[in-house]
């Protein structure tokens, strides 16, 4: 923790002095090389909740993103390691071509600095509203997906946990993207097709414990999404589908209070399919900032499908701004699937953000999460009340 | 001849009110093809919606520097947001590989010098700075 405290600081000092140029672009042997990047370092307390050990932690426990496996728990104090994130960006373009190469390198404190490569892609403008971008990208599930690591962009300090928290984030493929104008429609269509290999995902340690290791691979993916934007009126509509395989060697056993080696047959390389839809509605119309979105994912061999909803609205005053959200997950039992071991959470948040710079801004935010799950479903997180404040900048 | 006298100034102040001098205006190069655009259009240009133009031509929008108060006021009049909305939402665009935003300019006068320069761009400063040489497409206070 002390060393990355240090480096927080380290990040914030340098932003702060400029010795991370603030962006820009140069041009060097005909190359244009553009630079862009952000930060965010995000802080939270554990105000009280459902005291237990959950898969080897110590809780009331908050998922803040389950990707990346950020979890608050019940230890008391200031805990900075699940949220804080530095992104680079850089774009390196042939002068006078249709061709670049753009990477996205992030540092998360989740996972103690490390930094990764998270996006690696090449695009060509094959026209002035086609393009086409081939290598590593976020998978465009949800209106946020794209940027979910950006604090500076969301009006939360963190997602809404019940709705943007899967698998799989990332994915190595191909995505043709085409803008026009439809009558009085600002019209975006994206298609794309890949897959995606995580040998040690973040998301399967939040149920299998931190000390887990399950491989996920999501296979054949193919999808796309519409984006429909008319003045302050925003809708997106997507849809992905892909097989999909996960691996684990060791899962946390609750009552011998220890890893043992799977034995479920869900965790141990049996294939199955999903098919993906969701739904975003958006409005700002004046001083005001309405989001909804909702999921539903079909899987024709599991026993559950997933269904997940969000509704936040906002007021914008000067430089402030205040939001209320709602977020909701439900496992729905299908094929026999025990309706008592749905999986079921519900999240309230409530919101404000200071804009101290064009560029930064301040944000706190409450959370209050209510278990919703079946009888039978384990483990149990519980409910939750937590408190979280950030700082984010983008340059 | 009172009378008279507040007729002149009446006209004067109301002239003064509709055409300041410091207005922010929307200019395009004499050979771009275009001699007026809507609100819809200019959006759809500097917020890298759609950027052909009626002309077929593909607009190379011009951005002043940040601490402007003429880019302030362009957005502010033009969208209804902020700078730091503004700054959000070019974020979302960059940071997802859909977009790049306007190239920025240093000043007013090289925006213009670039719009006399450049067939293709497109720039915004205060009505006073316009050359005779660049083509007003758009007013801010206008309807």
């Amino acid at each position: 923790m002390y060393f990355e405290m240090k480096k927080i600081r380290l990040i914030v000092l340098c932003v702060a002095t400029g010795v991370i140029p603030v962006a820009h672009g140069e041009s060097l042997g005909g190359l244009d090389f553009t630079g862009s990047g952000f930060l965010s370092v995000g802080a939270g307390a554990m105000l009280d909740g459902t005291n237990g050990g959950v898969a080897g932690r110590n809780c009331p426990c908050f998922i803040t993103d389950y990707a990346h496996s950020s979890v608050y728990d019940g230890r008391g104090g200031l805990q900075w390691k699940p949220e804080s994130k530095l992104g680079l960006q850089g774009t390196v373009a042939l002068q006078d071509s249709r061709f670049s190469v753009t990477a996205q390198a992030v540092a998360r404190s989740a996972k103690s600095g490390n930094i990764n490569l998270e996006w690696l892609y090449g695009t060509y403008q094959l026209t002035d509203s086609t393009s086409i971008q081939v290598g590593r990208k976020r998978l465009p599930m949800f209106y946020y997906s794209d940027i979910q690591d950006v604090g500076f962009t969301l009006p939360w300090t963190h997602l809404p946990p019940q709705f943007y928290g899967w698998e799989a984030v990332n994915y190595n493929g191909v995505n043709l993207r085409h803008q026009t104008r439809l009558g009085e429609w600002d019209t975006t269509l994206n298609m794309l097709a890949g897959s995606e290999s995580i040998n040690d995902s973040g998301y399967w340690k939040i149920y299998n414990g931190p000390q887990s290791h399950t491989r996920v691979k999501w296979k054949n993916i193919l999808g796309g999404d519409l984006t429909l934007v008319n003045d302050w009126f925003e809708t997106r509509l997507a849809y992905i589908q892909s097989g999909t395989e996960r691996q684990s060697e060791t899962v946390w056993n609750n009552a011998s209070q220890g890893y043992v080696a799977a034995t479920d047959t869900r965790l141990t390389g049996q294939g199955s399919r999903q098919n993906i839809y969701t739904l975003a509605v958006n409005m700002d119309p004046g001083n005001w900032l309405l989001r909804s979105e909702f999921l539903y994912i079909h899987r024709p061999g599991a026993t559950y499908n997933d269904t997940a909803q969000l509704a936040g609205v906002g007021y914008k005053y000067g430089d402030w701004q205040v939001m209320a959200t709602v977020s909701r997950y439900r496992a729905v039992a299908a094929n026999g699937g025990d309706i008592q071991g749905q999986e079921g959470h519900v999240s309230r948040a409530l919101t404000g953000r200071y804009n101290l710079t064009q560029k930064s801004a301040i944000k706190a935010q409450f959370d209050r999460q209510k278990e919703h799950g079946g009888a039978n479903w384990a483990p149990r997180y519980g409910d939750a009340r937590l408190f979280t404040f950030s700082y984010d900048v983008v340059f | 001849m009172l009378r008279r006298f507040f007729l002149v100034c009446y006209f004067v102040a109301f002239s003064s009110v509709a055409v300041a001098a410091d207005d922010v205006v929307v200019i395009v190069n004499q050979k771009i093809g275009v001699n007026k655009m809507t609100r819809d259009e200019v959006i759809n240009v500097f917020l890298g919606r759609n950027r052909q133009l009626a002309s077929g031509v593909t607009a190379l929008p011009l951005d002043l520097p940040g601490s402007s108060v003429e880019r302030e006021r362009f957005y502010l009049q033009l969208t209804g947001k902020s700078m730091n909305e503004i700054n959000a939402y070019w974020a979302r665009l960059i940071f997802s590989g859909k977009a790049s935003p306007p190239a920025q300019v240093r000043n007013q006068e090289e925006a213009v010098q670039m719009v006399i320069d450049n067939r293709s761009a497109v720039a915004y400063v205060a009505r006073n700075k316009v050359s005779s040489s660049a083509t007003i497409v758009y007013e801010l206070n206008a309807k």
